[in-house]
């Protein structure tokens, strides 16, 4: 139950980036960089639980959604990463434009796609589904 | 009798569960901001918790909607009393949240104080429970492999 944390944090980042781009005023710009840095470590522990899954679990290792899932998800992390440090450098303000809200939106964009994935995952595949029957 | 669901409800719970992850993560993150604010006393915690509040009753809203329409779907099924729990627990935590977002629009040290921490922990405790319920539930469902 970790994983929506860092979705929803990283696409209130950019939806923070985009009230920030309408609005001008600069404490948009700093929710957009907590949301991107608590995005970036919950994300970071959602993946412990789904490295557990990858590759403790030659089952999940053979499904081709999860090495996507895996990868589209680990190059969102980095980009995320890299939308903090940029803003981190410059200042939150100056960060935003012309690479942060981008990157934001290519990031917002992956994790659509490895969302995808990860409902493939689990309702088709049954990745980390107890299969005991009902709850 | 299995209970096999059909792929529409399939997708909907797909969608469902991700409108509720966003009371999830933003109560959670509300309630840190409420601790930082009480910590620091610098306004613009308060401020960043009032947005993530509003922001978890505007999708909380919509994860009502969609708990009304599953449970009336549930009634017969299995999976009934859990559909009701999950409903009720949801539109508790939407009121508290409600009454919390009031709260905040408070001035100053007021918008927060114990009274608004308490409802934020309720709000958090609330939501992590909908999701451990809501996200459970494809382990009910039969598919074809």
């Amino acid at each position: 139950m970790l994983i929506p944390f860092p979705v929803v944090f990283l696409v209130s980042a950019f939806v923070s980036d985009i009230v920030f781009w309408s609005t001008g005023a600069e404490i948009w710009a700093v929710v957009s960089m907590w949301l991107l840095g608590a995005g970036v470590v919950m994300a970071l522990v959602a993946a412990l639980a789904g490295f557990a899954d990858y590759f403790g679990d030659s089952r999940v290792r053979r499904i081709g959604d999860a090495t996507q899932h895996m990868v589209g998800n680990l190059t969102a992390v980095v980009l995320a990463l890299v939308n903090w440090f940029i803003r981190y450098q410059s200042s939150p303000v100056e960060g935003v434009f012309p690479f942060g809200f981008w990157i934001s939106l290519i990031t917002v964009l992956l994790l659509l796609f490895t969302g995808w994935k990860g409902w493939e995952l689990v309702y088709r595949h049954r990745v980390g589904v107890s299969d005991q029957g009902q709850v | 009798m299995p209970s096999a669901q059909s792929s529409f409800e399939r997708t909907a719970h797909g969608v469902h569960a991700l409108f509720l992850s966003f009371p999830i993560a933003l109560f959670s993150a509300a309630l840190a901001t409420d601790i930082s604010y009480v910590n620091t006393a610098q306004i613009q915690w308060t401020n960043f918790s009032s947005w993530l509040i509003a922001g978890a009753l505007v999708f909380g809203g919509a994860v009502i909607a969609f708990a009304l329409l599953q449970w009336i779907l549930d009634i017969r099924r299995p999976f009934g009393r859990a559909s009701l729990i999950y409903l009720l627990v949801v539109i508790v935590m939407w009121g508290v949240g409600l009454v919390n977002a009031f709260h905040h629009s408070r001035d100053a040290w007021s918008s927060v104080g114990t009274a608004g921490l308490a409802m934020s922990v309720v709000c958090t405790v609330l939501a992590l429970i909908a999701g451990w319920i809501l996200f459970s539930r494809p382990a009910s469902w039969e598919f074809d492999r």
